[in-house]
């Protein structure tokens, strides 16, 4: 609790890590997680150093407090990214 | 205890009494202390002295390898006595500057918006037993007004908004003035200007207070601990003022991070104690930040020296004001000390010495500087001491500002990007530390300055800062070709007229 993050926020971040490694095993691109505060996308979990590609970043909204950042969400198909989104807005539901 | 002699209204009386939480003090402390113990800090500086030059050697290394300095290295750092060797030390925070941050220089203005304040510190024109300065707290318009001036004419994106400590000028106070700002658009020449991102520097809060502050979208929370010596501490905040609790100030930015504001910012006012004691305060401070939190340290560190200031006796009389030699130096010191911060210098020095003080390893300064409570709105000229909280050394535009920097090699930079898109906290620190960083900030220099050429600059200015910008793109293209065509491409948008691209 030292950084004063929930138990429950610490199992949103170990699933959250876990799914961005196999993205990123699978497709190459890098995701994080981030709580939103305003113009503010605080980071939370997931690739720390980023690969080697410069993107814009791409934001996509999970709900109104959390959401991700990809350098490059194109490259995973379109059924797996609905899906992955799907899954991910049940977990910071559920955890966040 | 509420200090008596002050003439509190009860008013202020049951606010002062709500502010500090001693739990959120005391759950930081280790065996009932904090983290600066006064005399073993004097044993370090006094034990390492004639450092040898091959450890100081070796102590460049690693900070060149963006590793924070143990306190015994800075204290050798801070001993050297050899001018040479300081001339290698000035070098190397130069390279460790471009290493972390590469050449560009972010601009930002400081936009007062109270000066009403319950402390009593001796050393500042915003204390309650000044009589001279004229107190007023700007309306949520007149915040607006700033902001589209500073937005809209001289082209900043990025504030530090100031704040006394007072009940009218509470987190709630703070967090409508935020909002005020972060809501300005204006047209510009080729575009339009907004302000995006605002950090404050106000005083220290609790945890519930500060999750306000988070939740309207802060940049970074900055409190300056002032002097980290605590017999001086005590001396110049009086007793029974909210300052005057050292504890409460120290660990604000660790409340701030256990808040969710992971972008924290400390400093120290040069001139209240030894130089070399503060630098190792800050020291202390970010390792204590490092330690407590997995690796998180401060997001920027500052490093004002004391200035003169209206109905302010103190701000002479010190023993302990730093000539401009000893600034450099302890300038580069902390560099080395903490590589991975964010330095800022400020207007509050000439423009000779910033010039001088730049390459030393500052990252961020000021520039079309007003301190005077609606000061940029009001459009006067001069400087008012009795409506500032000191004298501004440098009061040059920001056209002029970065058209020298331009001509010194460095890309001004109007980058906000990292705390819209995760780049925060632990995140930006590994970034930072691996000079991934410094690659984004190089791409987003390109493109941010590009805005503001378009929008804002003289053609002067605008002439220098083309060389600049074509230098820079050159580099970009050789350093980064993967990255060399998306930047084209936003590049060629901005130009369009579009704004606010990032990456």
């Amino acid at each position: 609790m030292a950084s004063g993050i929930s138990i429950s926020k610490e199992v949103l971040k170990a699933d959250f890590e876990r799914v961005a490694q196999n993205i990123l095993d699978a497709y190459g691109v890098d995701l994080c997680l981030a709580e939103i505060m305003g113009r503010r996308w605080s980071y939370i979990a997931g690739r720390k150093k980023g690969g080697n590609a410069f993107s814009p970043p791409q934001r996509i909204r999970l709900t109104g407090r959390f959401g991700i950042v990809s350098d490059g969400w194109e490259r995973i198909p379109a059924s797996e990214g609905t899906l992955l989104i799907e899954s991910l807005k049940k977990a910071v539901e559920e955890h966040g | 205890m509420v200090n008596t002699k002050l003439a509190y209204t009860s008013l202020e009386k049951q606010w002062i009494g709500d502010v500090i939480k001693e739990d959120e003090i005391t759950r930081y402390l280790s065996a009932g202390k904090d983290f600066i113990d006064d005399e073993k800090i004097w044993k370090e500086i006094e034990g390492n002295k004639h450092p040898e030059p091959r450890k100081i050697r070796d102590i460049i290394q690693k900070s060149l390898s963006v590793e924070t300095l143990d306190p015994d290295e800075t204290a050798a750092l801070l001993n050297v006595d050899d001018e040479e060797l300081w001339k290698e030390i000035f070098e190397a925070a130069g390279e460790v500057k471009r290493k972390v941050y590469d050449n560009r220089i972010v601009t930002f203005a400081p936009l007062y918006c109270s000066n009403l304040c319950v402390n009593n510190c001796l050393y500042c024109a915003f204390r309650r037993e000044n009589r001279i300065e004229k107190r007023r707290r700007l309306t949520l318009d007149e915040v607006r007004s700033e902001a589209r001036v500073l937005a809209g004419e001289i082209g900043h994106k990025r504030l530090i908004a100031v704040y006394g400590e007072h009940p009218l000028s509470d987190v709630h106070y703070i967090a409508d003035t935020l909002r005020a700002m972060y809501d300005v658009t204006v047209k510009t020449r080729n575009g339009y200007g907004q302000i995006r991102r605002v950090n404050i520097n106000a005083a220290p809060m609790s945890i519930d207070d500060l999750e306000i502050l988070r939740d309207v979208g802060i940049g970074t929370y900055q409190v300056f601990q002032e002097t980290y010596h605590h017999e001086t501490y005590s001396r110049i905040h009086p007793e029974g003022t909210l300052k005057g609790d050292y504890g409460w100030r120290l660990y604000a930015p660790h409340r701030a991070i256990e808040a969710g504001v992971d972008d924290v910012a400390i400093g120290a006012l040069f001139g209240l104690y030894d130089w070399r004691f503060e630098v190792m305060g800050l020291l202390y401070h970010a390792r204590d930040l490092e330690r407590y939190f997995n690796g998180l340290g401060p997001h920027t560190i500052s490093f004002p020296r004391l200035e003169p200031a209206a109905g302010t006796p103190f701000t002479h009389e010190t023993k302990y004001r730093v000539s401009d030699e000893d600034f450099k130096k302890l300038v580069a010191v902390l560099r080395l000390s903490i590589p991975y911060a964010g330095m800022i210098i400020t207007a509050r020095e000439r423009a000779q010495i910033r010039r001088e003080v730049i390459p030393l390893g500052c990252t961020q300064t000021d520039a079309s500087t007003r301190i005077g409570i609606g000061a940029y709105s009001d459009r006067y000229d001069e400087q008012e001491a009795d409506r500032q909280q000191f004298i501004l050394g440098d009061t040059r535009n920001l056209d002029e500002v970065i058209r020298e920097l331009s001509e010194d090699g460095y890309i001004t930079s109007f980058c906000t990007a990292g705390y819209r898109c995760g780049r925060t906290g632990e995140h930006i620190m590994q970034l930072l530390k691996c000079g991934r960083e410094g690659q984004f900030c190089k791409l987003n220099a390109v493109l941010t300055f590009r805005e503001w050429l378009d929008d804002f600059a003289s053609d002067e200015t605008r002439e220098s800062g083309e060389r600049i910008i074509r230098q820079e793109l050159e580099e970009i293209r050789e350093q980064l070709p993967s990255a060399y065509p998306k930047l084209l491409k936003s590049y060629e948008r901005i130009k369009n007229g579009e704004r606010d691209l990032y990456f």
